[in-house]
């Protein structure tokens, strides 16, 4: 096998703040092949997005640090990647859509400018000839008439059109790498889906490989190739789709599936929600985090840390259950 | 748009109404005679009757101002007590160095402070935020006068560089005017650039927690680019609505620096006739002042509308 397009090596994200710094996102890894759609899912707060933006370089920094083994994107650490060599590969190979059509465009600027800008700025081709790719995109992402539309500005667009409008302006230059974090949760529930499928036929032609956030396991089903799950920051399983969906190994992956299994049912009135909240980061955590919460608690998950362990080819989980200790310690 | 500026001229009309009235009032509930407080403790009998005449004052009260508005929407101010010279004529005279001294100076501020706004917020903790927020508070918390006669001292007296006082008109050539200003300018913009240094930098600090800051960057925009185009754009309105406020008080506010550098402009006018009791340039100056407030205000309404395309007239 090939190099992964995308190699995340033991990323650690940190609030820094006065008395030493909180991990937010522990120890995570994962990859992700070209053309491969990962979806990433776990409850809010969990450090889905902070993970996205670790990758393309927008955290905060004055009060976010990741630190790791690295974080590898064809080839090169962006990890250890000076901000000037960031800035040129994001818009570029990298790109991102977020979570908020409504704000994420500027209020002041025609919508076809502020995909035409970032033509120009990476390839540096003539105003004119980005203007005429814009509007050729919005044209791609369905915006019907899309040579008038290219110059209204976004307060005149539907929260669909803005979408769609993110998605051309991240798709422009054909990015290896696109990162969507919950680019359908603020739309209308009836066009969540036609956007989604939008987004996934222009990657698919343009060979983009995706990072694609969800707490929405329907939206896994429709779009994943493989799944990871976060728990508290954490890696807690990680599984092609199919294998997720009918052997789900760690509690908490299958709590999240029989939540949306009796969502199903329309004769269930209440759901089983998985009880308990996700606990508040702490710098001293022992054992399993969602070992409070777990159903199937055994001792050892309150002293001892669960590592992913494989369950199956390509499958992993971290859990005590199936996968006794051995000899490693937290 | 057109439609729109019409509205508001418009609606002007009741504001300097209500300004005219109050101006007009101002000479009638003057406690006592207002011809005895005009004419002054020195004034003979016959000169106090002079003053009551010419004044119309022996006429009803709402005659008097029917007459008088009249006059003044046909231009005709009455002639300076003073001076007996036409108060239209006294302020067109003294109109040009006021007003060229307001633009520069408004000028400098805005193309010092503007950068420095947005650099101190876009590096809060960098050199340049700390000069200006240290600069800021001494730029508010220093008089006029004492910047002016600091200036004065070094530039004028010590190296030369520029006339210690003395106004070069506008019809012996531009840049002798702009040359016999710069001290003055210098001296009163450094409020202003304190004033729009600190209110870029607000707004600019709020625009950069914006999700489409965080969209520019994320396409890999250089930071140039996202300040000027994206940035300063969204935080143009508070920025552009100091620069008009600023304006119109500097319009109002130049008296102490046209008699700090002997500058003979509108400020000077209203000290002298303020001190003179010469109530008709008063008058015509505070409707003038009036005036030029709520063009200035529209002016910057307007400007809001071409900044930003949410904003609907
Ligand atoms: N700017 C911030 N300051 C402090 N805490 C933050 C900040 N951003 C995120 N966090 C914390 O980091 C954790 C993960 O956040 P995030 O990655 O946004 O979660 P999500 O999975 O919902 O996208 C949360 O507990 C959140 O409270
Ligand atoms: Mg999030």
């Amino acid at each position: 096998m090939t190099a992964p397009l995308l190699k995340v090596e033991d990323l650690t994200i940190s609030l820094a703040s006065d008395g030493g710094s909180l991990p937010l996102v522990k120890s995570l890894s994962f990859e992700i092949a070209a053309g491969e759609t990962l979806c990433l899912v776990g409850e809010s707060g969990c450090g889905k997005s902070l993970t996205a933006l670790a990758i393309i370089g927008l955290l905060n920094r004055r009060i976010m640090r990741a630190s790791g083994g690295g974080i590898f994107f064809e080839g090169r650490d962006l990890l250890s990647a000076d901000a000037e060599a960031m800035r040129r590969l994001r818009g570029d190979r990298l790109a991102m859509v977020f979570q908020e059509p409504m704000t994420s465009l500027n209020p002041v600027q025609q919508v076809g400018r502020q995909i035409s800008e970032v033509i120009v700025e990476h390839r540096g081709t003539s105003e004119r000839e980005a203007e005429r790719e814009a509007v050729r995109l919005l044209d791609l992402v369905r915006i019907p008439d899309a040579a008038r539309r290219a110059r209204d500005f976004p307060h005149q667009l539907s929260g669909g059109m803005r979408q769609r409008v993110m998605i051309a302006m991240a798709l422009a230059l054909r990015p290896a790498l696109l990162i969507a974090d919950e680019p359908t949760t603020a739309l209308d529930v009836t066009i969540q889906a036609q956007v989604l499928a939008l987004m996934d036929e222009l990657r698919r032609e343009f060979g983009t490989a995706l990072l694609l956030i969800t707490h929405d396991l329907g939206v896994v089903a429709e779009m994943a190739d493989r799944v990871l799950v976060l728990y508290a920051g954490r890696a807690v399983e990680e599984a092609p789709v199919e294998q997720l969906f009918d052997q789900p190994t760690h509690p908490y992956t299958r709590g999240l599936l029989d939540a949306i299994r009796q969502l199903l049912k329309p004769d269930i009135e209440r759901l089983a929600e998985i009880p308990g909240t996700v606990p508040v980061p702490a710098k001293l955590d022992r054992g399993c985090s969602f070992a409070e919460r777990c159903g199937l608690a055994m001792p050892i998950c309150g002293e001892k840390r669960p590592v992913l362990g494989p369950r199956g080819s390509r499958h992993s989980a971290a859990c005590w259950l199936g996968h006794l200790p051995v000899e490693q310690p937290a | 748009m057109i439609a729109y500026v019409l509205g508001r001229l418009l609606a002007a009309i009741p504001v300097l109404s209500a300004v005219a009235a109050f101006v007009f009032l101002l000479l009638s509930l003057v406690p006592g005679d207002p011809a005895v407080v005009i004419a002054g403790d020195l004034a003979t009998p016959e000169q106090v009757e002079a003053i009551r005449r010419s004044l119309a004052l022996d006429r009803p009260l709402v005659e008097r101002f029917v007459t008088w508005l009249g006059h003044m929407l046909t231009g005709d101010f009455g002639n300076s007590l003073f001076s007996g010279i036409a108060v239209s004529e006294l302020i067109v005279q003294r109109i040009e160095p006021t007003l060229v001294l307001a633009l520069m100076t408004i000028v400098i501020a805005v193309t010092v402070a503007v950068p420095l706004g947005l650099v101190s917020a876009y590096h809060p903790t960098g050199i340049v935020a700390r000069l200006t927020m240290a600069g800021a508070v001494l730029g508010f918390s220093l008089p006029v006068f004492v910047v002016a006669f600091g200036l004065v001292y070094v530039f004028a007296l010590g190296l030369g560089w520029f006339p210690v006082q003395s106004y070069v008109p506008l019809s012996e050539g531009l840049a002798g005017t702009l040359h016999s200003l710069v001290l003055p300018a210098v001296a009163v913009s450094f409020l202003y650039i304190a004033l729009i240094a600190r209110v870029t930098r607000a707004a600019v600090l709020e625009v950069l927690r914006e999700d489409y800051v965080r969209t520019a960057h994320a396409k890999g925009l250089a930071a140039r680019l996202i300040l000027t185009r994206h940035v300063l754009r969204n935080a143009a309105v508070p920025v552009i609505t100091i620069i008009g406020i600023g304006f119109a008080a500097l319009l109002g506010g130049v008296v102490v620096t046209e008699t700090v550098f002997s500058i003979p402009g509108l400020g000077r006018l209203t000290a002298d006739s303020i001190l003179r009791r010469d109530y008709p340039v008063v008058q015509a100056l505070i409707l003038l002042f009036s005036t030029v407030y709520v063009a200035v205000n529209l002016a910057v309404d307007i400007a809001y509308v071409l900044v930003d395309p949410r904003i609907r007239y």
